[in-house]
């Protein structure tokens, strides 16, 4: 007993302990992120160039009402809400279909949903780029294969205003759909057995137990599956990136990587700072929605 | 707890890795884009090394993320690299922020400007142009040029074909509307085969942009008024309507989906065969002529981009500069001094690639170094560059974005061209030009 | 036929959807490793080959020529391939994802425990600041970084990107060992306590060793993330302390767009993963869900 009483570290207190604890973590938030809030939020009122070698200068908003003048940053808006909105359905209705077939027990159950979750270690930007490759207009396979199969003529998939979006979001389906079969396949095991069971004994429709068991279950957890998508959604912009660069014209342009475009081609460092805290609240205005909900799940 | 210990054991190697990787020594380093240029000068500066001693390291690039990545690294204020090769468009945005040592002096006692052509020192090596101020020298002298195939062009079958239907013989274009009737002839969907590939490509500086302003500038058309820097009227006028009248409509004998092709896709398309004409930089020829990437390597050959009313090909090209946040100046106005000398040079040039000097490209040795060194040769009297101002890369977004759309049937040609004007004065406006 | 019986045969009905759903899915993966194991000119033949015979070129290439792999026919100098810049950014890759992932890990073990054990002052609202740093865009705070790691000296150092990603996968990691810790019964503490331990003695002896097991969730998703980080490694090294991710992604030679070389490249990339994933085995459910769901 002695011996645990006499060292330093029985001498901690627990309010010591606690600021020890936490320390580090703060130091780095407040170093690595709420300074550099701070900063691009003062940079969004200045008129600055990181390229230049002049001094920010105070302009008001002149940033934020020079970014909303612009006609076409709506139609940027109007892009990223279509990518988020389009992504995170399909991979909703894919996850969750695979994850209700594979919610049984089978021989080799564990190898089949490992398998399944593969593409999401895969990085999105290398990725993005291979499924340029496979949506080639000319020597694509994906064009080769539906040539033979079906007789459908070379369609153009990165590179026209119909099929341009739709590829980007092929390629974050298949990055993503693995998570959202994860999650629901975590809310369907959590269905207690015993309510199936019952609703055998009353004969109950397939679809009943569907509607009247499974989903009340599983639906919670889905939400939040399709809140993590969404805010995800709507932070990176690697696909693009790689997939299309923006084309056809603009028309992929989603927001983030028009800031980067601001910020690193065109180095109007005050503007793209205000577009960057626009989206910024756009993000935290959906955050809020998971967090009030996740404090709801958490108390029921 | 064994497994704990095997983890803390992986982490010590895996830092006294680090601590290895990161022990450096005294070496200058250069980047560039990842292309055989590059190869081609890291190899040669071994001679360099040999003779002083002072080792060189290659920090290749590729073209996409070039600007971009040395821009970021610039406004960082510390550089991984001591000597960069700046497209010649970026000289102002560089100079303008204080990145290039600036060379004045070393410039006017070593080099001789006569011994270049006049082209090569405005665009790579002064800023602003005529102002006596130097930031570096001339290095590849790149342009925009075009690639044939000759297996179809000298085919006598194809040859009659061509005469009986548009009534000229069948030969390398010397105008735009030649290239056009060529290209016409030869889309062939059925056989996957195309007129020509151009880059498309919504982008700046590798896209659109480029290869666009050869044609505009040969149909007779300016960008702005270099004096009072007003567009309207100059880049909507009516031959530059015509011009992109003439793009948009030569779209349709470019291969389907081509209107994302930038360098790499166009080449892969003269690799395989899909196009019977092809326009890039020709600096990225070995591509087209190495067996073990094309499959048409012995069945191409070059020439230079058309005229039309006027005959203007579009500048590429790099100059040797230095960057300001080098701690080895002197060690890097050593290398510029010896990529100077005749003997450098002349090994540049045998290695298969533009030279900047004079001597050397009228020399007709010069021709049997490559297959594209003739067109160099004509090319040269007719380049032009663009917008050298810092707010170059916008501007030429903003062109490549909207006639990127306009081949796409977003916009008619004429309609593309105003908003071009439009949104360029809206750029030089907020940039203060008009004041 | 009983109900057993049916049960059964939809059973295997429902296995033979799945994997003809697997291969179809699985394809970019079949096409990727075809794409590595053949020569240049077969990459791009129409139809394709299905049968090839298999080259490790470009698993070598990866290694040996520069990104650009354009060695063309250069003419009276010799090109010598020489190492790529792979090796080094991969080495890069592993110290920083490795060690950032262990950082990470281990500061938010130790803040998970105090939230979820100790009265703090404004917890939610504190939980919610780190929670912050997860949602934000990284091209947000993208431009005051580069401008503060430029005038600390921490631009295109290891250091610089192991603290960001540390810093990246914090939040996460708070809240995942939170929830782990949760789940962890109070009454260890409190026989240790009793037995005249400190809490901080307590924690180290008794509650550490019990979040083994979210620790490894915690890092394997960690390690992920990082391992695969695009944006920053983009723009806040350069040549010395670039990981591999940007350079693969972006390795296309000039002579031709080389996807043997990007796909090999790929392959490489995400083999360590897999092998971690799956022989630290973990609980990958809660990882993606930031601890708000327990398996």
């Amino acid at each position: 007993m002695v011996g645990i009483r006499n060292t330093w570290a029985n001498r901690v207190s627990e309010r010591g302990m606690l600021y020890l604890f936490l320390l580090p973590t703060f130091v780095l938030l407040l170093f690595l992120v709420i300074f550099p809030l701070i900063w691009s939020l003062y940079l969004s009122f200045c008129q600055y160039s990181a390229n230049a070698a002049n001094p920010p200068i105070f302009v008001g908003i002149r940033n934020f009402s020079f970014i909303f003048q612009q006609k076409e940053i709506w139609d940027r808006f109007a892009v990223t809400g279509k990518f988020v909105a389009m992504a995170v359905v399909v991979e909703f209705f894919l996850g969750f279909f695979i994850a209700m077939l594979l919610n049984r027990e089978f021989y080799g159950k564990g190898v089949l949903t490992t398998l399944f979750i593969l593409p999401m270690m895969f990085s999105p930007a290398v990725i993005g780029k291979f499924f340029r490759f496979m949506m080639d207009t000319n020597w694509g396979i994906i064009n080769y294969i539906l040539g033979k199969l079906f007789g459908i003529p070379k369609i153009a998939w990165t590179t026209s205003y119909e099929y341009a979006l739709p590829s980007i979001v092929v390629a974050d389906v298949w990055i993503w759909t693995p998570f959202i079969v994860l999650l629901s396949l975590a809310g369907l095991s959590s269905v207690p057995k015993y309510l199936y069971e019952a609703a055998d004994v009353d004969r109950a429709s397939g679809w009943f137990k569907f509607r009247y068991i499974t989903l009340p279950y599983v639906a919670p957890i889905l939400l939040l599956a399709v809140l993590f998508r969404t805010m995800d959604a709507f932070r990176f912009f690697d696909l693009v990136y790689v997939i299309t660069e923006g084309g056809p014209g603009y028309s992929t342009q989603i927001i983030p990587f028009y800031i980067y475009k601001l910020a690193f081609s065109y180095w109007h460092t005050g503007q793209s700072c205000a577009l960057a805290y626009v989206l910024l609240i756009i993000i935290i205005a959906l955050s809020n929605i998971y967090i009030t909900y996740l404090n709801r799940l958490r108390r029921t | 707890m064994k497994r704990m210990s095997w983890v803390l054991l992986v982490c010590l190697v895996i830092l006294l890795w680090g601590g290895i990787a990161s022990a450096e020594e005294v070496t200058l380093t250069i980047t560039w884009a990842a292309w055989a240029p590059m190869d081609t000068l890291i190899a040669l500066a071994e001679d360099f090394t040999a003779k002083t001693g002072i080792k060189v390291k290659g920090d290749p690039v590729p073209w996409p993320q070039y600007h971009d990545k040395v821009f970021t690294e610039f406004a960082s204020g510390k550089t991984s690299f001591d000597i960069v090769l700046p497209d010649s468009q970026w000289l102002g945005e560089a100079v303008v922020g204080g990145h290039l040592v600036d060379i004045t002096e070393w410039f006017n006692e070593k080099v001789k400007k006569e011994d270049f052509y006049e082209t090569f020192i405005t665009s790579f090596c002064e800023y602003p142009d005529g102002s006596g101020k130097y930031y570096g020298i001339p290095a590849l002298g790149d342009f925009f040029g075009m690639c044939y195939r000759t297996d179809l062009f000298n085919d006598p079958e194809e040859k009659k074909a061509f005469q009986e239907k548009y009534g000229y013989e069948l030969k390398v274009p010397e105008t735009w509307s030649q290239l056009r009737d060529i290209a016409q002839f030869f889309t062939r969907p059925e056989k996957n085969l195309y007129g020509v590939a151009l880059w498309q490509a919504p982008i700046p500086t590798a896209g659109l942009t480029d290869e666009f302003l050869a044609c505009f500038w040969s149909f007779g058309a300016e960008l702005w008024d270099p004096g009072s820097k007003k567009v309207k009227g100059y880049l909507n006028s009516e031959a530059g309507k015509a011009a992109a009248r003439y793009w948009v409509d030569l779209y349709q004998y470019c291969p389907p989906g081509s209107a994302n092709y930038s360098m790499d896709e166009a080449n892969t398309a003269m690799q395989q065969g899909l196009v019977a004409m092809m326009g890039t930089y020709l600096a990225f020829y070995p591509g087209l002529v190495d067996p073990s990437f094309s499959a048409y390597w012995d069945k191409i050959d070059f020439f230079a981009t058309p005229a039309e009313k006027n005959w203007y090909v579009q500048l590429g090209g790099q100059g040797l500069s230095i960057s300001a946040y080098t701690p080895y100046k002197k060690e890097a106005l050593m290398f510029l001094e010896w990529w100077l000398s005749p003997e450098t040079q002349w090994k540049w040039a045998q290695a298969g690639m533009f030279s900047c000097m004079k001597s050397i490209v009228e020399d007709d040795q010069y021709l049997e170094y490559a297959p594209v060194n003739k067109v160099a040769r004509v090319s040269y009297p007719h380049l032009k560059d663009y917008w050298e101002i810092p707010q170059y890369n916008e501007m030429g977004t903003v062109m490549a974005e909207i006639l990127n759309a306009s081949i796409l049937g977003k916009y008619t040609p004429d309609e593309a061209m105003d908003l071009i004007a439009e949104k360029h004065e809206e750029i030089l406006e907020r940039a203060g030009y008009y004041k | 036929m009983n109900e057993f019986q049916r049960r059964q045969v939809k059973n295997r009905i429902i296995v033979v959807i799945l994997v003809g759903m697997l291969c179809v899915y699985l394809f970019p993966i079949y096409w990727m490793f075809s794409t590595a194991t053949k020569t240049k000119l077969d990459a791009f033949s129409l139809p394709p080959k299905w049968v090839w015979r298999p080259q490790i070129e470009n698993f070598r290439n990866v290694f040996y020529v520069g990104a650009g792999g354009a060695l063309g026919r250069v003419k009276g100098i010799e090109v010598k391939p020489k190492p790529s810049a792979f090796l080094r950014q991969l080495g890069n890759s592993i110290i920083v994802s490795f060690v950032s992932t262990l950082l990470a890990t281990f500061l938010g073990a130790l803040s998970g425990y105090v939230f979820s054990r100790m009265r703090v002052r404004g917890k939610d609202d504190l939980l919610f600041v780190i929670l912050s740093s997860r949602m934000l865009p990284p091209v947000v705070i993208a431009i005051p970084l580069v401008m503060m790691y430029r005038a600390l000296g921490l631009f295109d150092t290891l250091f610089g990107l192991i603290i960001m990603y540390t810093v990246f996968n914090l939040a996460f990691a708070v809240w995942m060992m939170r929830s782990f810790v949760d789940d962890i019964p109070i009454e260890y503490e409190e026989a240790a306590l009793v037995d005249g331990y400190s809490r901080f003695q307590a924690f180290f002896k008794f509650i550490f060793p019990e979040m083994r097991v979210g620790m490894v969730a915690t890092a394997i998703f960690s390690l992920i993330m990082t391992w695969n980080e695009f944006t920053f490694s983009l723009l806040l090294t350069g040549e010395r302390a670039r990981t591999a991710v940007p350079s693969i992604a972006h390795s296309l030679g000039t002579a031709g767009v080389n996807w043997g070389h990007i796909a090999a490249g790929s392959f490489l990339m995400v083999l360590p993963v897999v092998v971690f994933t799956f022989l630290l085995g973990g609980n990958l459910i809660r990882g993606f869900t930031f601890g708000a769901i327990k398996e």
